[in-house]
């Protein structure tokens, strides 16, 4: 079963890769004779594959959130739903877990203030270090 | 490993929908083209594929809803004949404006061609000859109503019919293969959709308005598109009562569908029929009125398309019938 799931897995990264390489492509046919709307329709067909995978991968890693309590000055929902579809669990959990500490979560507006300056930057790495692995970067 | 039958199969039927609206695209494609290239396109291809398993994996992962949906507002209003009839004739209009109408890159099929494309000796004058193309969205009223009359007829004759059938088999030894939903509805789709063509295709073709002819193909893959969307719409109805079986009846109506819309494409494009039945409406046409002239050539010809369209369009409903028999054991097929 786990060896199911694991080559599930390392298939469904192959597919990444190739849905990265066919974008490229894609963009480059489609710009060099200057077709935008093939530019912009290949864009947005992976823009929507990004987000249903990721979806997908967090499909089981989000159900304790709900028995979570809010922790002051957050609005919990929204920020498992941002995490959910353009996250992960351990970036969830990182940035929850930053809240301990008295200087972060002490009050709402200060916890308010970390989430809302840490998460966009997260997400953003997060996506820089998954494209740097699909293009063999990261060795 | 759950069980199979306690897992949702909603996103197999959004992958048919992602499958279809790329076909609509296609289309579309061909009219005026979205990709610079077959190779600019063929990338898009491939991600809208990586889309649909990333979907279907979805759906073999996720568990089933703890409470089954109650019935959607849209999806009842959509159950209704007429309304599903306007619908169809939209994606009727639509199809036809993607494959048909008058582009740069498309061979079409008018008064324009007719002295080329019919060997008329003498030519048709210009000044005869109506050129200017009506503007698509000006049809859009006349699409829907049009649909809506057709949806109509099916949802108050079809169960009666059905009904009819029902009594006439009891009644002959060589007839209890017509109380099945299927061959009844075959049945029924070739019988009125002759009729309905019969007088349908002569009225329109004589409106004449410089609109281009809509060839078998286009009606066909029209059709098929729409009576599918709408069987996918309704069977998400029933999606947490889906069993294994109705899932392969589902797939085999919908398999039919796609083997006789392919058949009369390829049949079109390989024997030339919608130019030949062009030619054909146009040999009873009085250039001088614009009107077509009495005779049997255009209602046979208008015959044989509405029964192509007819049995396209009763074989995948049909389907839908016999999947909701066998899910909720209702026999009557009035709603």
């Amino acid at each position: 079963m786990e060896q199911a799931h694991l080559s599930a897995e390392s298939a469904l990264d192959h597919l990444d890769r190739g849905v990265v390489l066919f974008t490229l492509g894609g963009v480059v046919f489609n710009a060099t004779e200057a077709s935008l709307a093939g530019v912009l329709l290949t864009a947005l067909a992976t823009l929507l594959y990004a987000v249903t995978r990721n979806r997908i991968a967090n499909l089981e890693d989000f159900e304790f959130a709900e028995s979570l309590p809010s922790p002051p000055g957050i609005d919990l929902g929204r920020f498992t739903l941002i995490c959910q579809w353009l996250g992960s669990r351990q970036l969830f959990e990182g940035l929850l877990g930053d809240l301990v500490d008295p200087e972060i979560g002490g009050s709402a507006e200060a916890a308010r203030r970390h989430i809302r300056a840490a998460l966009w930057p997260a997400l953003w790495a997060r996506l820089r270090e998954k494209i740097q692995a699909l293009f063999w970067m990261d060795r | 490993m759950p069980n199979r039958r306690e897992r949702d199969f909603f996103p197999y039927i959004l992958v048919a929908l992602i499958a279809a609206a790329l076909f609509f695209l296609l289309l579309m494609d061909r009219r005026s083209p979205i990709f610079s290239t077959p190779a600019g396109m063929a990338p898009f291809f491939f991600i809208v594929l990586a889309i649909a398993a990333t979907l279907a994996l979805y759906a073999m992962r996720a568990p089933a809803p703890a409470s089954e949906q109650s019935d959607g507002l849209w999806l009842k209003w959509h159950r209704s004949g007429p309304i599903g009839g306007a619908l169809t004739g939209l994606i009727f209009l639509w199809v036809y404006w993607a494959y048909d109408w008058p582009a740069p890159n498309r061979y079409e099929i008018s008064e324009r061609r007719v002295n080329e494309m019919c060997g008329i000796d003498p030519p048709v004058p210009d000044d005869l000859i109506i050129w200017t193309t009506p503007d698509p969205l000006t049809l859009i009223p006349g699409y829907m109503l049009v649909g809506m009359a057709l949806g109509a007829v099916v949802g108050f004759f079809f169960p009666r019919w059905h009904k009819t059938m029902n009594q006439y088999a009891r009644l002959t030894p060589a007839g209890p293969w017509l109380t099945h939903p299927y061959p009844s509805g075959l049945l029924f789709g070739l019988i009125f959709g002759a009729l309905i063509g019969t007088w349908l295709c002569p009225m329109i073709f004589s409106i004449s308005d410089g609109r281009p002819f809509i060839r078998l193909s286009t009606s066909a893959i029209s059709v098929f598109l729409a009576v599918g969307f709408y069987l996918l719409f309704e069977v998400t109805h029933y999606r947490h009562r889906m069993t294994r079986g109705a899932y392969a009846t589902l797939a085999t109506v919908l398999g039919v569908g796609v083997l006789l819309t392919s058949l009369v494409w390829f049949l079109d494009a390989q024997l030339g029929i919608s130019a030949t039945a062009y030619c054909f409406f146009y040999d009873t046409w009085n250039t001088q009125t614009n009107e077509l002239q009495p005779g049997w050539l255009p209602a046979t010809a208008g015959a044989a398309y509405g029964a192509m369209c007819g049995a396209i369009t009763m074989s995948v409903a049909s389907g839908f019938m016999i999947i909701r028999a066998a899910l909720t054991g209702n026999r009557d097929l009035s709603t």
